[in-house]
């Protein structure tokens, strides 16, 4: 590939992840999600072909988890001081969930209740699998996109990842990963592992409570959305997990204090 | 997709300023030198009168207080050690049996241009060498174009030999 194909494309890898971004944003007052969050449980909102892509592989994951994944738990995250509160919305119906999410055709989407949809993670594990997908490498070019921890590796040879899991200082998690994708999470505070009672980033979808507050997860998937996804059902359900991740095609590399590193999933030999 | 999921001591990394990229081939090392052996991690540091006495004893440069070394499940001791090449860290590692004498020596990084140190027949020259009988002189050949390599590897398996002597192996009658 020549270098100036080279930068072309990557410079339309970042547009792409700077458009999905300001798509579903849960702060931005132009995003997709904004408008939904303000407007859909009135009438239908029609919103961009990611924007509806993502929701569709949210609601699938949230069918799939009986709820366990849920993206409506935006009020929820709003409460625990996760997010900010936005301006001007109606507040939600607190029983609201995933099935009062309804996509309609014409990338159209409503609400029957009101409600606030998140898509935090998945969005750019999404933004990361399009980037791949418009980067439109060769087979033989070695390609590796990472936003922020969600990272995709394409190409012949293996990448080395050092995981962010930040559990002491003794070992270094590495993993070496080839043509698949990693998505990482944990329950920690934001002031780390020490202070368990602050606001924790993940919610189980049915009990709207914090998960994995003790905890790290790195899954690997084929495609970075689904690993992100993932992300949240493994902390959410630790080792009960296992069997959604053999089904999903996907393994877990799953940390807490108590059990150390444990391998779920696909590859748990 | 493909993965392996690895655990690296810090201490490895922090200290021999070894990448990640570049333990795997510590792995390598290990097994190339204690073949299906398991290696437990025995690293200590050694204070300024005993930094003194490897310096008495061995004659050369002592570069780091802390000493890598692992227990062979198999019988013996692979210490993971690093000595000044001319532009670079040479980062080679010494297996030692139970007797006190080497078994061989693995060299893990290397500039290109300084990488005949990687050579069998060199390397073979520090096999049986034991606490005193490594001469810095004239026991080891050297190889036009990286004598700085070679004198520094020398010196540094004397200095692991009298290291172990000293502080690691057991007391001896």
């Amino acid at each position: 590939m020549s270098e100036d194909a080279a930068q072309n494309a990557i410079n339309a890898g970042f547009e792409t992840i700077e458009k999905i971004h300001k798509l579903m944003s849960f702060h931005e007052a132009e995003s997709d999600l904004t408008a939904l969050n303000t407007t859909a449980h009135q009438r239908p909102v029609s919103v961009h072909a990611y924007t509806y892509a993502v929701l569709e592989s949210a609601l699938a994951f949230a069918r799939d988890s009986k709820g366990v994944f849920d993206p409506t738990v935006g009020y929820d995250l709003v409460k625990a001081g996760v997010l900010p509160r936005p301006n001007s919305m109606q507040e939600p119906d607190t029983s609201a969930c995933w099935r009062d999410v309804e996509l309609l055709p014409e990338r159209y989407v409503r609400f029957h209740k009101p409600l606030w949809i998140d898509l935090g993670g998945i969005a750019k594990g999404f933004a990361v699998d399009k980037a791949v997908e418009s980067l439109a490498a060769p087979p033989e070019v070695q390609l590796c996109v990472n936003a922020g921890g969600d990272l995709r590796v394409s190409g012949p040879a293996a990448e080395l990842v050092r995981l962010d899991a930040r559990i002491g200082d003794a070992e270094i998690p590495v993993l070496k990963i080839e043509n698949g994708s990693i998505a990482s999470s944990s329950g920690y505070a934001r002031g780390g592992q020490a202070e368990p009672q602050q606001a924790a980033a993940h919610l189980h979808g049915v009990r709207r409570t914090a998960v994995g507050e003790r905890s790290f997860v790195s899954v690997l998937a084929e495609d970075c959305l689904s690993a992100d996804a993932l992300t949240k059902i493994v902390l959410a359900l630790g080792l009960q997990a296992d069997a959604f991740l053999w089904r999903c095609g996907a393994t877990a590399l799953l940390h807490n204090a108590r059990d150390g590193w444990r391998t779920l999933g696909l590859g748990n030999d | 997709m493909r993965f392996q999921f690895m655990l690296i001591p810090a201490a490895v990394i922090a200290s021999a300023g070894v990448q990640a990229e570049e333990y795997l081939t510590l792995e390598r090392a290990q097994q190339l030198l204690f073949p299906g052996a398991e290696f437990s991690q025995s690293f200590f540091s050694i204070n300024d009168q005993q930094k003194e006495e490897i310096i008495a004893e061995a004659g050369v440069t002592v570069w780091s207080r802390h000493i890598k070394v692992w227990k062979v499940s198999t019988g013996g001791w692979f210490y993971l050690d690093q000595v000044a090449g001319r532009d670079d860290w040479v980062s080679y590692a010494v297996g030692i049996d139970e007797s006190g004498a080497v078994t061989g020596i693995e060299v893990l990084v290397c500039l290109e241009r300084w990488n005949q140190v990687r050579h069998p027949e060199w390397r073979a020259q520090f096999v049986g060498k034991r606490r005193g009988t490594l001469d810095l002189h004239g026991d080891i050949q050297n190889i036009s174009g990286t004598s700085l390599s070679v004198a520094h590897i020398t010196e540094g398996v004397r200095r692991v030999l009298v290291t172990h002597g000293l502080f690691v192996a057991p007391a001896e009658s």
